[in-house]
């Protein structure tokens, strides 16, 4: 299915076929050995091209590192992943070095929508995204730095997890904001994201953010529902979403029990913050490339890490003050409510190239525009669930936000959306 | 009110500072994406903070 009608999507990078024979082939024989082949026995999977597979090299969807080593290790959520009995498929497209929301890579090409593949899968994890909602895979690992989780998901009908901050393990991927970058899964049901969720789950050393915090898996939790107080925000959420948008959020927030409407002071700049922390942290990072073969970036990627190199110091250690601000002020809405809601793009997903999407009254480019309700939250780190609504020709994702560290609110209430008939997936189109 | 307009000299004397030749090819677009940048900074500059706000990273040694 993947090399056959699944191809046209352009989800995978790479296909791994031998090293997928030798993974089901182990969870065959401990099948047959009589042993727990683990809670994810036989699952194929796939991780965006940032995640190290052993002996590969990890381009991060470029050309200018192609040339470095292949990894000596799988990435630690790889490894967690094939001790759960996963299989791994192949490595999925991405946007350049992670810096898109629409997976149109100049160097590998596009990622196409399986729901309507002349239309964005999203990005930057728009291959994990498109190669899920296919049923080219299970489930597949994203990353998600202003909204690369969330608005492939929300393109695809998908559910997507992007965990605190420090929540999952960083170790074996490449980087691109080293203060924002998550890790996080895709699936196409509620449920499922919460079990892979719990097998990726625990303290890793070799991830510097990393918090030293137990497990705390929620899989066999989850049916204990959710009658916490839920809340819409308002605001620079409501303004710059589509009627579409709304409606989802009206959809869920109803079946939530929501009791009001809040505004967060200050998105508008948490936005701006968030875009100059991941200019500034891009360009120094890929400095070295900038400074000598700049003509092998991604054009689309290029500049906007060129003039990230030339940004003056203050705005950047004013952005992460500012980040510390609006997260004291964040945690005073989450002192009155436990769930808060958010639509999780300004539209549904537009047609691959599309120049502009619609933006409260204005045509505004789409690629930067995309993340512009999912950035002021990943931001400061909340747990999110990404969970896809069916109200209109395609569908559209609603942010499902909780306080730092209750991944398990958000799952619980995803579940319970799905359980309702409130969310859901749009059926696996056959390939 | 800060610079949020960029001129092809300001940029060259920026690349210059930062180690960076900018083929002219690409100028434009390093112009274009500096003044987006520059007029976010300037709505982040607006809010007055609190000396006692520090930044969000913290080193632990």
């Amino acid at each position: 299915m993947i090399t056959g009608a699944g191809s046209g999507l352009n989800a995978f990078q790479e296909i791994l076929a031998d090293r997928a024979l030798d993974e089901a082939q182990a969870v065959d024989r401990v099948v047959a050995a009589g042993q727990d082949p683990g809670p994810l026995a036989g699952v194929p999977y796939g991780v965006k091209d940032n995640y190290d597979v052993a002996g590969r090299v990890t381009t991060a969807g470029s050309i200018i590192y192609r040339d470095q080593a292949p990894a000596q290790a799988d990435a630690v959520l790889v490894q967690r992943a094939r001790r759960a009995g996963a299989v791994l498929v192949g490595v999925q497209t991405m946007d350049e070095l992670a810096y898109g929301f629409t997976t149109e890579n100049a160097h590998y090409g596009m990622a196409h929508n399986p729901l309507d593949p002349a239309r964005s899968a999203g990005g930057s994890s728009g291959g994990s995204a498109a190669a899920t909602a296919a049923g080219l895979c299970d489930f597949a690992l994203g990353t998600d730095t202003n909204g690369s989780i969330r608005v492939p998901a929300s393109f695809c009908g998908l559910f997507g997890l992007k965990p605190t901050f420090g929540r999952l393990p960083r170790t074996g991927t490449f980087p691109f904001v080293h203060d924002l970058d998550h890790l996080g899964p895709f699936a196409r049901s509620a449920a499922d994201l919460a079990l892979i969720y719990d097998v990726l789950q625990g303290h890793d050393a070799g991830d510097f953010a990393c918090a030293d915090i137990p497990a705390d898996p929620v899989s066999a939790r989850l049916g204990e529902g959710f009658a916490g107080s839920v809340a819409v925000l308002d605001g620079w959420f409501d303004d710059l979403a589509d009627a579409q948008g709304r409606h989802a959020v009206a959809a869920v927030a109803a079946a939530l029990g929501a009791t009001g409407r809040i505004t967060l002071p200050g998105a508008a700049r948490a936005r701006a913050a968030a875009f100059i922390l991941t200019c500034s942290s891009g360009a120094n990072l890929h400095i070295e490339a900038l400074r000598t073969r700049a003509a092998d970036f991604d054009p689309a990627t290029r500049d906007r890490l060129l003039a990230g190199a030339l940004l003056p110091a203050n705005l950047v250690l004013q952005a992460q003050r500012y980040r510390t601000l609006f997260h004291e002020a964040v945690m005073e809405a989450f002192r009155h409510h436990d769930v808060l809601l958010a639509p999780a793009t300004p539209c549904a997903a537009p047609l691959l190239g599309q120049p502009t999407i619609r933006i409260a009254g204005e045509d505004l480019a789409t690629r930067p525009n995309i993340g512009l309700l999912t950035q002021p939250l990943s931001f400061i780190g909340l747990p999110i669930v990404a969970v896809p609504v069916r109200n209109g020709p395609m569908p559209i994702g609603v942010q499902i936000i909780a306080r730092p560290w209750r991944e398990d609110v958000a799952l619980a209430v995803a579940v319970q959306l799905e359980r309702a008939g409130v969310v859901g997936c749009p059926e696996t189109l056959p390939c | 009110m800060a610079l949020t307009e960029v001129s092809a000299e300001l940029v060259a004397q920026l690349s210059q500072l930062a180690g960076i030749t900018i083929a002219p090819e690409h100028a434009p677009g390093v112009i274009a994406n500096l003044s987006v940048l520059l007029r976010q900074g300037e709505l982040l500059m607006e809010q007055k903070i609190d000396p006692a706000i520090e930044p969000a990273s913290v080193f632990r040694p």
